[in-house]
C-alpha cells in the first residue's frame, strides 16, 4: 500500500507538470520530448504501479480475512509478487535518468512508434521489460488469489455469503489471469523486435495492427481490473454506513459477473478507426453497448441500498458517494464512446481522456481512498481526523470536476500535445483544469497526509467503530447474511451485540496488532523468508545486464539461480508445508489440493499466453501471401522424432505419477530419469542440430517474419522446456531420496502436469510449423 | 466570417444530441436519487439505534430484467443508428466526379497526392461542392489524419488504406474556406505541431492552382 | 496393472496420429483440407494428453472447467484476430 501510494505521489506530481505546461498554449515548462514522456510515465505508472496495486493491497489484507483464511493461499509467491512489482516499477522510472530517456510513446505504447528505428533508446527496451515483468508479478498474484478464493474459504462461508468485495476481488483475478498474458506475449515480442532484429512491429503485415490487438486485448479488461476492486469496496462501504444490506446482493454480483465476461469482448472499441472490417466493429459496439447495462444495474442497486437506510455521512462515505457520482458521469461518456459514428469525432481527443479520468482517477481513487478511510480503524486500531477527512473530500470534489468536466469540452483538442498556440480558443477551458489540478493533487495529498499522520497519532478506538457485520469487522463468521430471507437480524433497540445463539467463539481479532499475528500460526512454521526478495533483486539485476551491461546480467543470473535452487531446498526439507485442513468451504474445488489448484489456474494463464503467441503467428501468416511452405524450412523428421521424444517423455511422467500412487519406487526414479532424458534429448537435439544446420541455410531470427515467429515461439516453448527440466532435476532430487509416497507425492504430481502442457504446446506447434 | 458547419458535423451534433438527452435523463435520475436518499436518510455519528431491519425481501428480479430489457433496446437503438452513420463516412457516394486524393502521413506532417501526381504537403486545396476521397496511408508509424470541424477521421497505418470523404456544398459567399487538419495519434515528438489546412475554394480557382502547381513540379 | 496399459495405449495412439499427421502432410490434398484436417487431429490430441496424462479425466468434471474458459476467451481473440485481417 505505502508503495502504491509512492507511485501515485510519483505519477501525480508528473501530472501537476503537464496541466502546468498545458496552463498556456505555448508553454515552456516541459520541452516535447519530456512532455511526451510525462504523459507517458504518468499513465503508466498511474494505471499499472498505482492503482491495481493499491486495490491488490486491500485485498491481500481483507480478503484472507473476510473469508476466513489464515493467510493467503501461497505466502511466499505473495511477497514474490510484490518484490517484483517494487523493482520492475523502480526499473521503469529508471528509464527517465538513463541516455535518450525513457518511453515517448505514451502508456498505449503504440507500435511502430515503439521499435528502434523510431524510439532508439534503451530506455524504451527497458520500460518494456518493466511492463513484462509486472505481467509476472500480477500473474502471480492473481494464481494466488484466486486459489485463496476458491479453495481456503472457512467452512459455512457459502458463496452467496462472501462479502462483496471479496467476490469484486476475485472477479478482478480472473480478468487479470486472462488479460496479462496477451500484455507479456505483446511485450515479449516487442522485446524481441528491439533486441533480437525481428520484425513483428516494424513489418507492414504485423505492424501496428498486431500491437493494438494484443494490447487492448489486455488493456480493456486491465480498465476493469482497475475499477472492480473500488466498487466492491463502496459497495462495503454502503452497506456500514447505510445500515441497509446491499440492494439485492446476489443480482448485484450477477451483474458483477456479467460486467467481468463482457469486457472480454469489447476491446475493438479502442480501435474503431483503424479501419478494420465494419461488421466487427458494428459486433463490438453492441457489446460496448451491452455492458452498460449491468454497470447500470450495480449503480442502480447501489442507490437503492441508500433508501429507508440510517445514513451516516462519514468521510468514507462520501468518498464512496462521490465515487458513484463519477462512475455515473464517466459511464455515460462511455457510452458516447461506444458508438462508432461518434468515435470519428472522439478518437485521440480530450473527450476520450475526460472519460477515463473520471472512471479510473474518480470512481477508483475515490473509491479506494474511502476504502483507506474506512479500513483504518481496523489496520491501525486508532481513528483518523474526521474534519480534515471531510474537508479534503469537499475539496477534492471540487477540484476534480474543474480539472476534468473542462476536457469534455475540448473535443477538438488532440491528446498528448505539448502545445496549442494554433488554438488559442482553447486556452480558458485549459487554464481552469489547470486551476482544477492545483486544487484538486493538493487535496488529495493532504487526505493522504491525515491519514498518515492519524496512523500515529489518531486516538485509539474500540474494534469496530463502524458497528458494521461483515466478517472482517466482527470476526464473528457464523453470522448469516443480512439478506438472506431467513436470517436476518432483529431490529433492536438496547446494545450492539446482535441476537446470537451458542456461537462458536470468534478468533480474537485485536485491532492495533498485525494481522499475521493473530492468525493461528504454528510458530516455528511461520512462512518468512529472506528468498522472494532475492529471486526478483536477480531478475531485475538480470534484465538490467541484459540491455545495458553484460557482466550485471551474469550476476543477476547467478543471484536467480542461487535463491532458486535455495528455494527448492527448502521446499526438500518441508520446511513450509501445510497441515492438511480438512473444514474447508471449497464448492465446488472440493477434492482439489490447494496447491493443485493454483498450478490449474497458472496453466489457464499459460494457455492464454501461448494461445496469445500462436494467434499472433496466425494473423500474420494468413495476411501474407508469400509465407515459405514448411517443408522448405524446417525438417519434418526432426520434428517429427522430437514430437515422439516429448510425447514418450510425457509417458514416463504419468508413469512416474502411477508409480507414485502404487509405492513403487523403482518406477518412480525410472519415470522420472525417463522424462528427463527424452526432455533434454528434445531440447538437445532443437538446439544443437535443428536450429544451427537452419540458420547455416540462411533462416535467420533476423530474416523476417518468418523466422521471426518460428524462432518467437520455439523460443519459448524451449524455454518452458529448459523450465520443466529444472524442476524435473528437483524431483529426481527428491524421487532417488526416496521420499514419494501413496500420501505425498504432490510435486511429482504438479510438475508432472506442467510437463504435460508444455507437450500439449508442442503438439500444436509441431503440425503449424512444420506440416503448414 | 464564420466557417459553415460540414454536413458530417451536422450528423454528429444530431447524433450526439440524442446521446446526450437520454444520457443527462438517465444520468440525472440516478445522481438525484442518490442525492435524495442520502438527504432524506441522513444522521449523525453517534447515534447508534438503527440496525438492519429484518429482511422483508420480495425479489425484484422482475423490475430488473425489465430495466435492462428496455436499456439494452434504447442502447441497442443508439448503436444500429450510429452505426448507419459510421458506415456512410467511410463510403464514397458513387459519382462520376469524385476526387481522389491520396494522403501520406509521415512524421510530421501529411502530404497530399493528386490524381495527376501534384503532391504538396500540410496543406490541401479541393473544389467545393465535390465528393473528395481521402486514401489515408502512413509512411512511418501510425498517424491519425483528421478534420476536427468535419467531426471525422482515420487512422493512418503504414501497410493499410483507410477511407473517409467529405464534400463542403458551398463557399456560402466567401472566397474560401480554410478547415484545420490535426494529427490525432502520438506519432513522436513532432505530433504537438503536425496539423494543416483545408483549403475549400471554388471550381475553377481549384483548376487554376492545380495547373499552376503541376507546371511548377514538372508534370506539364 | 491396469492403469499403466492404458496410458501406453494412450501413448501409441498419439504417436500413430503424429504419423497420420505426417502422412497427410505428404499427400496432395488441397491447402484447406490438409490444415483442417491436421489441426483437427491436433486439437484431438491435446485433448487426450490432457485428459489422460493429465488426468483431467479423473478428477471432478470442475477442474476440467479452468482450461475450457482459457480457450473460450482465446478464441474470442483468434476469431477476432482472423477476421481483421486484410485490407
Amino acid at each position: 500500500m505505502v508503495t502504491s501510494i509512492f507511485f501515485l505521489a510519483l505519477a501525480g506530481t508528473i501530472a501537476e507538470l503537464v496541466r502546468g505546461q498545458l496552463a498556456f498554449p505555448n508553454g515552456s515548462l516541459l520541452t516535447p520530448g519530456l512532455y511526451e514522456q510525462a504523459v507517458s510515465f504518468h499513465g503508466l505508472i498511474m494505471i499499472l504501479w498505482f492503482l491495481s496495486p493499491f486495490g491488490t493491497a486491500f485485498a491481500n489484507y481483507f480478503v484472507p480475512t473476510q473469508i476466513g483464511a489464515k493467510d493467503m493461499a501461497f505466502p511466499r509467491l505473495n511477497a514474490m509478487s510484490y518484490w517484483l512489482y517494487v523493482f520492475s516499477g523502480f526499473m521503469l522510472v529508471s528509464t527517465i535518468f538513463l541516455p535518450g530517456g525513457g518511453p515517448q510513446t505514451g502508456w498505449t505504447l503504440y507500435a511502430p512508434l515503439t521499435t528502434t528505428e523510431y524510439m532508439p533508446q534503451p530506455g524504451m527496451t527497458l520500460s518494456v521489460l518493466a511492463l513484462g515483468v509486472l505481467a509476472v508479478s500480477i500473474t502471480m498474484s492473481s494464481v494466488n488469489f484466486l486459489t485463496t478464493i476458491l479453495g481456503t474459504r472457512i467452512k459455512k462461508m457459502r458463496w452467496w455469503k462472501m462479502p462483496a468485495f471479496s467476490w469484486s476481488i476475485l472477479f478482478t483475478n480472473f480478468l487479470m489471469l486472462f488479460a496479462f498474458p496477451p500484455l507479456a506475449a505483446g511485450a515479449i515480442l516487442l522485446t524481441m523486435d528491439r533486441v533480437f532484429g525481428t520484425v513483428f512491429f516494424s513489418s507492414m503485415l504485423g505492424g501496428a495492427l498486431l500491437w493494438t490487438q494484443y494490447f487492448w486485448f489486455f488493456g480493456h479488461p486491465e480498465v476493469y481490473v482497475v475499477v472492480l476492486p473500488a466498487l466492491g469496496a463502496i459497495a462495503e462501504i454502503f452497506v456500514t454506513f447505510s445500515k441497509r444490506p446491499l440492494f439485492q446482493k446476489r443480482v448485484f454480483l450477477i451483474e458483477m459477473a456479467a460486467v467481468t465476461v463482457l469486457s472480454v469482448g469489447v476491446w475493438i472499441h479502442h480501435m474503431f478507426m483503424t479501419g478494420i472490417a465494419l461488421g466487427v466493429r458494428e459486433t463490438f459496439s453492441f457489446t460496448t453497448m451491452a455492458i452498460s447495462v449491468p454497470f447500470e444495474g450495480l449503480v442502480i442497486g447501489l442507490v437503492l441500498t441508500l433508501r429507508k437506510s440510517a445514513l451516516r455521512i462519514t468521510t468514507p462515505m462520501l468518498f464512496a458517494m462521490g465515487a458513484l457520482f463519477f462512475v455515473i458521469l464517466g459511464g455515460i461518456t462511455g457510452v458516447f464512446q461506444a458508438s462508432i459514428a461518434l468515435d470519428y469525432a472522439y478518437r485521440g481527443t480530450y473527450w476520450v481522456v475526460g472519460h477515463f479520468h473520471y472512471v479510473m482517477v474518480g470512481t477508483t481513487i475515490f473509491g479506494l481512498v474511502a476504502a483507506l478511510y474506512y479500513w483504518f480503524p481496523k489496520i491501525t486500531g486508532r481513528m483518523y481526523n474526521e474534519k480534515i477527512g471531510k474537508l479534503t473530500f469537499l475539496f477534492s470534489f471540487i477540484g476534480f470536476n474543474v480539472l476534468y468536466f473542462p476536457y469534455f469540452l475540448l473535443q477538438d483538442m488532440p491528446r498528448r500535445i505539448a502545445s496549442y498556440a494554433a488554438n488559442p480558443e482553447w486556452f480558458p477551458l485549459n487554464l481552469t483544469a489547470t486551476v482544477g489540478a492545483l486544487i484538486f493533487g493538493p487535496f488529495i495529498l493532504i487526505s493522504f497526509l491525515n491519514i498518515g499522520h492519524s496512523a500515529f497519532t489518531g486516538a485509539p478506538c474500540e474494534p469496530n467503530p463502524w458497528d458494521a457485520v461483515s466478517t472482517e469487522w466482527t470476526g464473528d463468521y457464523s453470522i448469516p447474511e443480512p439478506d438472506d430471507p431467513e436470517g436476518g437480524i432483529e431490529e433492536s433497540e438496547n446494545d450492539n451485540e446482535p441476537e446470537k445463539e451458542a456461537q462458536p467463539p470468534p478468533p480474537s481479532i485485536v485491532p492495533s496488532q498485525n494481522q499475521e499475528e493473530t492468525a493461528s500460526y504454528e510458530e516455528e512454521r511461520s512462512t518468512r523468508t529472506y528468498l522472494p526478495v532475492v529471486v526478483a533483486g536477480g531478475v531485475i539485476f538480470f534484465l538490467y545486464g541484459f540491455i545495458m551491461f553484460a557482466p550485471l546480467a551474469i550476476i543477476g543470473l547467478l543471484i536467480m539461480a542461487g535463491a532458486v535452487v535455495k528455494w527448492f531446498h527448502d521446499d526438500y526439507h518441508d520446511k513450509y508445508a501445510e497441515i492438511k485442513q480438512t473444514l474447508k468451504e471449497k464448492w465446488p474445488f472440493e477434492t482439489v489440493g490447494k496447491e493443485k489448484l493454483g498450478l490449474w489456474i497458472f496453466l489457464m494463464s499459460e494457455i492464454v499466453l501461448f494461445g496469445c503467441l500462436i494467434s499472433g503467428y496466425i494473423y500474420v501468416r494468413l495476411g501474407s501471401s508469400t509465407w515459405p511452405l514448411a517443408a522448405e524450412t524446417h525438417n519434418v523428421v526432426i520434428g517429427s522424432l522430437n514430437t515422439v521424444l516429448l510425447l514418450t517423455s510425457s509417458l514416463a511422467m504419468i508413469l512416474a505419477v502411477q508409480a507414485a500412487k502404487n509405492n513403487d519406487q523403482l518406477g518412480i526414479k525410472a519415470g522420472i530419469l525417463g522424462a528427463f532424458t527424452l526432455g533434454a534429448m528434445f531440447l538437445m537435439i532443437k538446439l544443437s542440430i535443428e536450429w544451427p544446420r537452419e540458420i547455416i541455410n540462411g533462416f535467420v531470427i533476423t530474416g523476417g517474419l518468418a523466422p521471426s515467429t518460428y524462432y518467437m515461439l520455439m523460443g519459448a516453448h524451449a524455454i518452458h522446456v529448459g523450465i520443466g527440466l529444472g524442476g524435473l532435476t528437483y524431483l529426481m532430487a527428491k524421487g532417488f531420496a526416496g521420499k514419494f509416497t501413496p500420501q505425498s507425492h504432490t510435486a511429482l504430481e504438479l510438475i508432472g502436469l506442467y510437463w504435460a502442457f508444455v507437450d500439449i504446446v508442442w503438439i500444436f506447434l509441431f503440425p503449424l510449423f512444420y506440416l503448414i | 466570417m464564420s466557417l459553415p458547419v460540414p454536413p458530417t458535423a451536422v450528423d454528429y451534433w444530431d447524433l450526439f444530441s440524442a446521446f446526450f438527452i437520454i444520457g443527462l435523463v438517465a444520468g440525472g435520475i440516478v445522481v438525484s436519487a442518490m442525492v435524495y436518499y442520502a438527504y432524506v436518510n441522513r444522521r449523525k455519528i453517534g447515534r447508534r439505534e438503527f440496525k438492519i431491519s429484518r429482511a422483508h425481501f420480495r425479489s425484484r428480479a422482475r423490475e430488473t430484467v425489465i430495466l435492462a430489457m428496455i436499456s439494452l433496446t434504447i442502447l441497442f437503438s443508439l448503436s444500429v443508428l450510429s452505426d448507419r452513420i459510421a458506415a456512410n463516412i467511410q463510403t464514397p457516394p458513387e459519382t462520376s466526379t469524385s476526387l481522389v486524393i491520396n494522403v501520406n502521413a509521415f512524421q510530421w506532417a501529411f502530404q497530399f497526392i493528386y490524381p495527376n501526381n501534384v503532391t504538396v504537403t500540410t496543406d490541401c486545396r479541393i473544389p467545393v461542392n465535390t465528393t473528395v476521397i481521402f486514401n489515408v496511408t502512413s509512411l512511418d508509424v501510425m498517424h491519425d489524419f483528421g478534420l476536427p470541424q468535419f467531426k471525422i477521421k482515420t487512422d493512418a497505418i503504414p501497410g493499410r488504406h483507410n477511407i473517409i470523404w467529405i464534400n463542403v456544398p458551398s463557399l456560402e459567399g466567401q472566397n474560401e474556406l480554410t478547415y484545420q487538419i490535426k494529427c490525432y495519434e502520438l506519432c513522436g515528438i513532432g505530433h504537438t505541431f503536425m496539423m494543416g489546412n483545408l483549403i475549400v475554394m471554388n471550381q475553377t480557382a481549384f483548376d487554376q492552382w492545380l495547373n499552376q502547381t503541376a507546371v511548377s513540379q514538372g508534370l506539364g | 496393472m491396469k492403469k499403466v496399459s492404458l496410458y501406453i495405449s494412450i501413448w501409441g495412439l498419439m504417436v500413430a496420429a503424429t504419423l497420420v499427421e505426417i502422412y497427410i502432410f505428404t499427400t496432395s490434398l488441397s491447402v484447406q483440407y490438409k490444415v483442417v484436417s491436421i489441426l483437427t487431429i491436433a486439437i484431438v490430441q491435446a485433448i487426450t494428453n490432457a485428459a489422460f496424462f493429465q488426468n483431467l479425466r479423473y478428477e471432478k468434471k470442475v477442474l476440467s472447467l479452468l482450461p475450457i474458459l482459457s480457450i473460450v476467451v482465446l478464441c474470442t481473440l483468434l476469431v477476432t484476430a482472423i477476421l481483421s485481417v486484410g485490407r
